[in-house]
């Protein structure tokens, strides 16, 4: 038996000497070309589509099967890829494969060419304002009206509630609403009245006036607090203040002048006009300096007072092994859009910014076009490399605005003039033209949660609800932006 | 050659000699896991294929032992029903039996066990004849049977008796010794006692020998106690004026229960061998005694052990003793007895003969098994906890390694190549024992789960899965071989197993990359690191349940 095992043992052992690097080498993808009487390296493509079974062309020619699909064994070269669905949006992408590289179109939404649309009113709507993630939808009606209408998202239901005495009819100037969705101030004005009041849904059965506390020209900026139920941080003249609804009080909470401020997990981040980036406990207690260097910070922030009405705050996916890191953006009322990240200064003119949720990027609005920074690309580059680069993603004929980031941050909403729009941000082939909303009230409302997009139709001006694909649909990890670079131009991107 | 066989009273290079190479095998184990998971991270590519050669590696080992598994499963088979005895009495007569053997293996109608256990029992006699080799009567053997316990009950100990007294094989060539720990109080002795007046008169000689606490250089450990009852037997059997050498020891663990045909196998196989004084029979062990009370997980774990000595009993250049085994109480006796010190008697007597005997020592294994008892505890934790206990207890056999090669480095005359390939052995044993199922379980799919965007966008990222899965899926042929088999060797359960029940059983094979990791992996890495921080294990007595059925083959 001894000497049976030894020769099957070399016997076994030559077998896997000879099969080995076949394995490894099909695993890293060389197959054998009979044309060119060597191993060659390929490439590859993976392809998946939300919904699923759509056919597959390549280079003109239907593939047997239907995504999801990976497409093996590519040789390097151009290949045009097509998708298509029964009664969708089709899909088109001409790919560059590269030698071991792969291709992932793992997140393609195909939207449907005709949305079944459903009217919620029938009253005239002139405004809708929603928060993202809330449940509730504030409905200003186009008539004469001495009530507000609230649309619960979950229940499908309408709520009235009285507008103040005096206000019949007003101009609802803004909403600022919790980011739970359940609290909100409300700016009403009328003729020469205005003031604020302060409402609780989904029973908001008085309207608790909160004038007193507000400086007019503070209202651009309303943090609210994490902590406390129903406080919110402002600034009153260049002092940043604390106002506490429930106990009817309002407090200084930094006592120096600041240029702006944000709330971020229970921290108060301030910029002083000397230069100073300070995190703050909720009740004012310097907690860490994040910037202390006057030149530094004119040359990163300029002078000014306040000027940076908004700081946004997001967190890059902590992994086990990294620090958590966080990146800070600067929205000047001048349109400077700055970062904490090199190299400061992303971009100028910028009018409205939209932050990703989970991932560290940011999509703004310059007029007619749409860009993108995407600091998790960032992540590769070398300490001495250039820093993000926004990159355009969408140059249209009209204005651009209401960008919102959606399905796990991939894709983008906005419209165009009054077209709703979706494109990913990684693909600037495909754009989906929804459908058109009125031009009056040109807003939307999207709750990826549950699947629905809420606007007002442009003919009756009423609100309708479509449904969509629902948020959490794609669970593959995005397409990494190098390969759009490789597809789209490296000098393209660039500004 | 004289060689200590302990890690204990050492002097300066010699106990840094032993502390390295008591932390080699952690180093090695973790060192490779470490590496495979820092490659999958920093470097996925050559991580992958490090990988992949690894799994294709295992792949192959799998089916190349699963072949050796069928074939050492085939001559079980064979000898299930072979009669011992019978062949013994072929011994006589050689040139008689040979004729015999060759007119039976001529009956047209012989089934295939039949044919292939005679077929063996041929090339036996044939070589005997051949080489002329001189060996005693059967009848001029004595058996020695060392039970060394502790805490365990009458009813474990009292079933291994019994078994003992069911044997085809006469019981007046039987010398028992139930070997008690003083330690323990006295309970342990009042069961021995109970069971020499039970059973004592069946035998040759029954003997209680009770281990002192006190004895110096010796720790709690069961070699100390097989040792003191074997050092009585020496002086018993050299009273009496049997010869050491017709005197073959068996030193078993308290829950053992014998087949039949055990002492027959083994009295023909030690008469046979021309080595005989200086070779250990190793029989297979199966953990049959409770196995219908035990979850279905530790029967799969437990089959899995079987398998192992199975594989193992087809090489036996390099076979190892495991568990309860037999050998010469004359080699036994020259090499000084059981280490008193280290935990793992069981192949630590193997080693300690192959040093003392400069090379010139093995093992042979015996196509009859011996049934054990399936740790269990009170509750379905308490059995897991029980079971990894136990796996960590064998595990630790590692702590041989350092020993044996320094017994190697001290001794001259045993061949190098031979050195070598022994501790390579031993040595590669303990590491594959310790990270073949994380790495195969765990590592395969590590570049997968980590988002390294280098990766996620090359071919290996999409192409590696695939083939990690054709090898994963080859392997379960492998393990559906196992799952038969394991069927094959299950005793007849007392009770009526619903077949949904059996299929339940066999799907839990499926799993045995889980169980191999927690019950196999984890404990040879906590061994081997507990070695490696200097902290020797104690003396674990496993609980078993009270054995249910005695049925072996």
């Amino acid at each position: 038996m001894g000497k049976l095992r030894r020769v099957i043992f070399f016997l076994f052992l030559a077998v896997y000497l000879g099969i080995a690097p076949f394995t490894v080498l099909y695993a890293l993808g060389y197959i054998f070309s009979p044309a060119q009487q060597s191993l060659i390296p390929t490439g590859l493509i993976s392809l998946s589509t939300a919904p699923e079974n759509a056919s597959v062309q390549v280079n003109g020619k239907e593939i047997k099967d239907k995504t999801p699909l990976v497409l093996r064994n590519l040789k390097p070269g151009q290949y045009e890829i097509s998708l298509s669905l029964s009664g969708y949006h089709p899909w088109h992408r001409r790919v560059q494969v590269k030698p071991d590289r792969a291709f992932r179109f793992e997140s393609i939404l195909l939207f449907p060419l005709e949305l079944s649309l459903e009217t919620l009113t029938d009253f005239r709507i002139r405004k809708i304002w929603h928060v993202a993630g809330g449940r509730y939808l504030v409905i200003i009606p186009a008539d004469a009206s001495t009530a507000l209408y609230l649309f619960d998202l979950e229940e499908k239901e309408f709520r009235l509630f009285n507008l103040p005495e005096g206000y019949t009819n007003a101009e609802v100037t803004k909403i600022a609403f919790h980011p739970d969705g359940d609290k909100a101030l409300i700016f009403l004005t009328k003729g020469a009245l205005s003031e604020s009041f302060f409402a609780e849904f989904p029973e908001p059965v008085q309207l608790k006036p909160l004038d007193r506390f507000f400086d007019k020209s503070g209202i651009e900026n309303l943090s609210w607090s994490k902590i406390r139920r129903a406080a919110l941080f402002h600034l009153k003249g260049e002092v940043l203040q604390r106002t506490d609804i429930e106990k009817d009080r309002t407090t200084v909470i930094f006592n120096q002048p600041v240029r702006g401020f944000s709330v971020h997990r229970g921290n108060l981040y301030v910029l002083d006009p000397k230069g100073r980036f300070l995190e703050l406990s909720e009740k004012g207690k310097v907690r860490d300096i994040l910037l202390d260097d006057p030149k530094k910070a004119k040359l990163i922030f300029g002078p000014g007072k306040i000027d940076f009405h908004s700081i946004f705050f997001i967190e890059n996916i902590p992994l086990f092994f990294v620090p958590e890191n966080s990146f800070a953006f600067f929205l000047s009322k001048n349109g400077k859009l700055l970062s904490n990240k090199l190299p400061f200064l992303l971009d100028e003119n910028v009018e409205e910014v939209a932050l990703a949720k989970s991932h560290p990027r940011v999509a703004y609005r310059k007029g007619k076009e749409l860009w993108v920074v995407d600091f998790e690309k960032e992540k590769e580059k070398t300490f001495f490399e250039s820093g993000p680069t926004p990159r355009r993603i969408y140059a249209g004929l009209l204005p651009i605005s209401s960008p919102i980031w959606a399905y796990e941050d991939r894709y983008l909403l906005f419209l165009e003039g009054n077209h709703l729009k979706i494109q990913n941000f990684e693909d600037e082939e495909n754009i989906t033209n929804l459908l058109s909303i009125s031009s009056t009230a040109s807003q939307f409302v999207l709750d990826s949660k549950r699947g629905y997009l809420y606007f007002v139709d442009p003919v009756e001006n009423r609100l309708v609800s479509t449904k969509i694909p629902k948020e959490g649909i794609q669970l593959a990890p995005p397409i990494l932006t190098e390969l759009v670079d490789d597809l789209v131009g490296q000098g393209e991107a660039s500004k | 050659m004289i060689f200590a066989y302990s890690r204990r009273d050492l002097n300066g290079r010699e106990w840094w000699t032993e502390r390295f190479l008591e932390i080699l095998p952690a180093v090695l184990s973790w060192g490779l896991l470490g590496s495979f998971f820092l490659l999958c991270i920093f470097a996925p590519v050559p991580g992958v294929v490090a990988v992949i050669l690894f799994d294709l590696y295992w792949l192959f080992r799998l089916v190349y032992l699963t072949l050796f598994l069928v074939l050492s499963y085939v001559i079980l088979e064979a000898e299930r029903p072979t009669q011992w005895r019978k062949r013994l009495d072929d011994l006589h007569d050689l040139d008689k039996a040979l004729e015999r053997s060759r007119k039976f293996l001529s009956e047209p109608a012989l089934n295939w066990k039949t044919y292939i256990s005679e077929k063996r029992h041929l090339v036996t006699l044939e070589r005997l004849k051949q080489r002329s080799l001189r060996f005693p009567s059967p009848s001029e053997i004595f058996h020695l049977i060392i039970v060394p316990f502790s805490t365990e009950s009458l009813d474990v100990l009292e079933s291994t008796l019994r078994a003992l007294t069911r044997g085809n094989y006469p019981l007046e060539q039987l010398v028992v010794v139930m070997g008690v720990e003083e330690r323990v109080g006295s309970r342990a002795l009042k069961n021995a006692n109970s069971l020499k007046e039970k059973y004592g008169a069946a035998f040759y000689h029954f003997e209680v020998s009770v281990h002192p606490d006190d004895i110096p250089g010796e720790a709690a450990v069961k070699g100390a106690n097989a040792t003191h009852a074997a050092k009585w037997a020496k002086d018993f059997f050299e009273n009496k004026g049997i010869a050491l050498s017709n005197v073959i020891v068996s030193c078993f663990d308290a829950d053992t229960v014998v087949s039949p045909e055990y002492f027959g196998c083994l009295t023909y196989n030690y008469l046979i061998h021309p080595k005989r004084t200086k070779t250990s029979f190793q029989p297979i062990p199966v953990y049959h005694n409770n196995i219908w009370d035990a979850p279905s997980f530790a029967r799969v774990l437990e089959s899995g052990s079987s398998f192992f000595q199975l594989i193992e009993a087809t090489e036996p250049e390099f076979l190892v003793t495991f568990s309860s085994h037999s050998m010469s109480f004359q080699a036994l006796v020259e090499i000084g007895y059981w280490p008193v010190d280290i935990i793992s008697d069981d192949s630590a007597i193997f080693w300690k003969a192959l040093i003392a005997f400069e090379g010139d020592y093995r093992v042979e294994p015996l196509y009859v098994t011996l049934s054990m008892d399936v740790a269990l505890g009170e509750t379905f934790w308490d059995t897991c906890k029980s079971i990894y206990r136990q796996k960590r207890r064998w595990a630790w056999g590692v702590e041989n390694f350092p020993i044996v090669v320094r017994g190697f480095l001290t001794n001259q005359r045993m061949g190098l190549f031979q050195k070598i390939q022994y501790a390579f052995r031993l040595l590669e044993l303990n590491i594959s024992w310790a990270t073949w199922t994380p790495t195969v379980l765990i590592l395969t799919w590590a570049p997968l789960l980590i988002p390294s965007p280098e990766f996620t966008s090359s071919v290996a990222h999409f192409n590696a899965p695939r083939v990690a899965g054709v090898i994963c899926n080859l392997a379960f042929t492998s393990l559906a071989i196992s799952i038969v088999l394991s069927f094959a060797l299950l005793p007849k359960s007392p009770r009526r197993i619903p077949f949904f029940h059996k299929v339940l059983f066999a799907l839990q094979w499926l799993l045995v990359p889980i169980f191999a990791t927690i019950f196999g992996a984890l404990p040879a890495l906590d061994a081997q690191t507990r070695l490696a921080l200097g902290r020797y294990m104690e003396f674990y007595v496993t609980p078993k349940g009270k054995p249910k059925v005695t049925q072996n083959f």
